[in-house]
């Protein structure tokens, strides 16, 4: 019997094929948006974890200030000091690297090209620590670093504006009012995913910053590289209890500085895609349900147009039962056969989604499998009105229907 | 033994108050195992009705109805489809076959809710069309066919489950005089051959012939029953 409302259902569905397609429709709109929302978003939270691991090895940040809470309270917060960052290389354990970081704004010329990009003032663990190699020349050595020299590495999008095809290695370039050589170049890392331009830099040493730049001898954060990833959370901690000491902070006073990793970052993230695929996958899911109704729709007006052939059906020996059947299942073929169109059409767009947003291509098994059969459960689910009205057809008044 | 059919003081009425029609009004009946009944009356007297709740597709609004020896009245949904399934085939006067299906189809489909395998129904279904002599169009669609051979179709539909009781509304009133005999010759030839028991309401005194007993309605009650004579029948 089964086997007969199949079939049945698969002719009735390709009997009015226009009107099959259209009703099913909604249920293809449906599943492809489900798909591709969360296919979507899979491809941009790990194309973000990609990023952030490519912003260095094992990183822990230390900012002044408490970013969230409270009225501007990194404008009351002392600042970080170079010292403050020795003192964590020496006392912390499990730490690799650490530098601390100094930033500018500045205007980079070189003969007729004026270029504005930002200065990274850093210590030599820099490179370790942003994970930065460089490619052509060298870096500065620790006596530049200590005597705070005037030169500099250029990020690769500095040395293109500035130098175009021109060799960049030894040329002197105005950094604001200082001049400073060229000494190092540094490789290409691109955009990331979120749009940040990673090349557009320059490097000097955070003397040569403070000195010449600045004017001051503030840090504005302290980046450290653990020895492992299961060791972020005791160098986190460690480095949080030395800063307290330093800064003087009373046991039942809060921090003014924060110290965060990528991982944190990552949760973040991870959160917001969270968040926003769920939403649109609760949208999509509405649009699912709406699909459905458009099959509940069709499949009242079908039975309806079948009265006489339903009487006819029950005189000659259908139960209830049969009726009943032959109509989930042709609901729940239509809908499954929007469902398996959506799926196609779903993962297509997630795939050229995820081609033009430069994210990766995620494929989840689970949720197309989901979809699919929530699809099939929606035919039913919605067919089950119609089916249950063809069913209790009194054949008396089925056959008599004109 | 009590005869196959057996109605007792049957009524039917449809609408309330004012608009309330007596279709049936009292209807005492008794129909034997192996008969060809014809039921006549004129146009509203109550014979599809009557027709319709033999067949169980209808439910009397008072009286009672036997069929071999079992009530039908009060049954259930499903116990009279399921009577409907095992004992019953029907015929109706505007074919009703399903336009989208095959002449083999048609017929197969009875089977189908029987429950029979698909090379079974095939075998029958085959074997019914043979017996009305439309083996050849067993592939045809309806709308592929001329009145009389989609009327034959459907005798082998009802046919095809071996039912006790044949029931036919006016099963030659959409057909000409010609096409009409010989679905008659068919009908009588089922019954005489196979046994099966015929009940068919007709307007056409002519095709009185082919049955053995005439029920006469009139107002919603039996007005006469009559036993057909056959002068000297040769074979048809
Ligand atoms: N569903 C219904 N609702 C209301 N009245 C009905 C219904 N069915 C039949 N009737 C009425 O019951 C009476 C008997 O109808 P029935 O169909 O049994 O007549 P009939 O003898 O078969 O007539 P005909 O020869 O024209 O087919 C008629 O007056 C008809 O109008
Ligand atoms: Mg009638």
């Amino acid at each position: 019997m089964l086997m007969n409302a199949f079939r049945i259902a698969v002719t009735e569905i390709f009997r009015n094929l226009t009107r099959s397609m259209l009703t099913a429709l909604g249920i293809l709109i449906g599943v492809a948006a489900v798909i591709a929302m969360v296919g979507l978003g899979q491809g941009a939270t790990a194309a973000i974890e990609g990023d952030l691991e490519a912003m260095g090895n094992n990183l822990i940040f230390v900012t002044p200030g408490v970013s969230q809470r409270g009225p501007s309270p990194r404008a009351q917060a002392p600042p970080l000091t170079v010292r403050d960052a020795e003192a964590i290389r020496q006392q912390v354990s499990h730490v690799v690297a650490v530098t601390p970081v100094a930033n500018a704004a500045a205007t980079l010329v070189y003969g007729d090209e004026e270029v504005d990009t930002t200065v990274n003032g850093g210590g030599l663990d820099w490179f370790a620590v942003a994970d930065w190699e460089v490619v052509e020349g060298r870096k500065p050595t620790q006596g530049e670093m200590i005597s705070g020299a005037a030169v500099c590495v250029l990020g690769d999008t500095v040395r293109e504006a500035l130098f175009g095809g021109e060799a960049a290695l030894g040329a002197k370039i105005r950094v604001n009012k200082m001049s400073c050589e060229v000494i190092g170049l540094t490789e290409v890392k691109g955009t990331n995913t979120m749009g940040m331009e990673q090349d557009d830099f320059v490097f000097v040493p955070i003397a040569t910053a403070h000195r010449r730049l600045l004017g001051n001898t503030d840090v504005s954060s302290i980046l450290v590289s653990a020895d492992h990833t299961s060791n972020i959370d005791s160098v986190t901690q460690e480095t949080e209890s030395l800063l307290r000491q330093r800064r003087n902070i009373a046991s039942n006073t809060s921090d003014n500085f924060s110290v965060s990793d990528t991982r944190e970052m990552a949760e973040m993230i991870r959160g917001i895609t969270n968040i926003l695929t769920a939403f649109l996958g609760a949208v999509a899911g509405v649009s699912l349900l709406v699909g459905g109704i458009g099959i509940m729709n069709i499949m009242l007006v079908s039975v309806t147009e079948r009265t006489r052939e339903i009487g006819i059906r029950m005189a000659i020996g259908a139960l209830e039962r049969d009726v009943l059947t032959q109509f989930l299942v042709e609901a729940g073929l239509l809908s499954a056969m929007g469902g398996g169109l959506g799926v196609a059409m779903g993962l297509l767009g997630s795939w050229g989604g995820a081609k033009l947003m430069d994210v990766p291509f995620v494929f989840n098994m689970p949720v197309t499998l989901g979809a699919l059969a929530f699809s099939a459960v929606v035919g039913v689910v919605f067919g089950w009105y119609p089916a249950r009205k063809a069913a209790r057809m009194e054949p008396i008044d089925a056959l008599r229907h004109t | 033994m009590s005869p196959l059919i057996q109605v007792r003081g049957v009524h039917r009425v449809y609408g309330m108050g004012e608009a309330e029609v007596r279709a049936l009004d009292g209807v005492d009946l008794d129909l034997e195992k192996g008969g060809f009944t014809t039921l006549m009356g004129p146009s509203g007297s109550g014979k599809s009705t009557m027709l319709n709740i033999i067949g169980c597709l209808d439910e009397p609004t008072e009286g009672s109805y036997m069929l071999e020896g079992v009530e039908m009245v009060g049954l259930g949904r499903k116990e009279r489809a399921l009577v409907r399934r095992e004992k019953l085939g029907f015929v109706f006067q505007g074919f009703n076959l399903l336009a989208r299906s095959t002449a083999l189809e048609n017929v197969e489909l009875p089977l189908i809710y029987q429950g029979f395998s698909a090379a079974e129904r095939k075998k029958r279904a085959t074997e019914a069309l043979d017996q009305v002599g439309l083996a050849s169009r067993a592939g045809h669609l309806p709308s592929e066919m001329s009145g009389g051979q989609q009327q034959r179709v459907a005798i082998a539909r009802a046919i095809v489950t071996q039912p006790e009781i044949l029931l036919a509304d006016e099963p030659t009133g959409n057909l000409d005089t010609k096409t009409s005999h010989e679905v008659m010759q068919l009908l009588q030839r089922l019954n005489r051959d196979d046994g099966i028991t015929i009940i068919m309401v007709s307007h056409e005194p002519e095709m009185m012939v082919y049955t053995d007993f005439i029920v006469r309605f009139r107002d919603g009650r039996v007005e006469s029953t009559e036993i057909v004579d056959h002068p000297e029948e040769s074979s048809c």
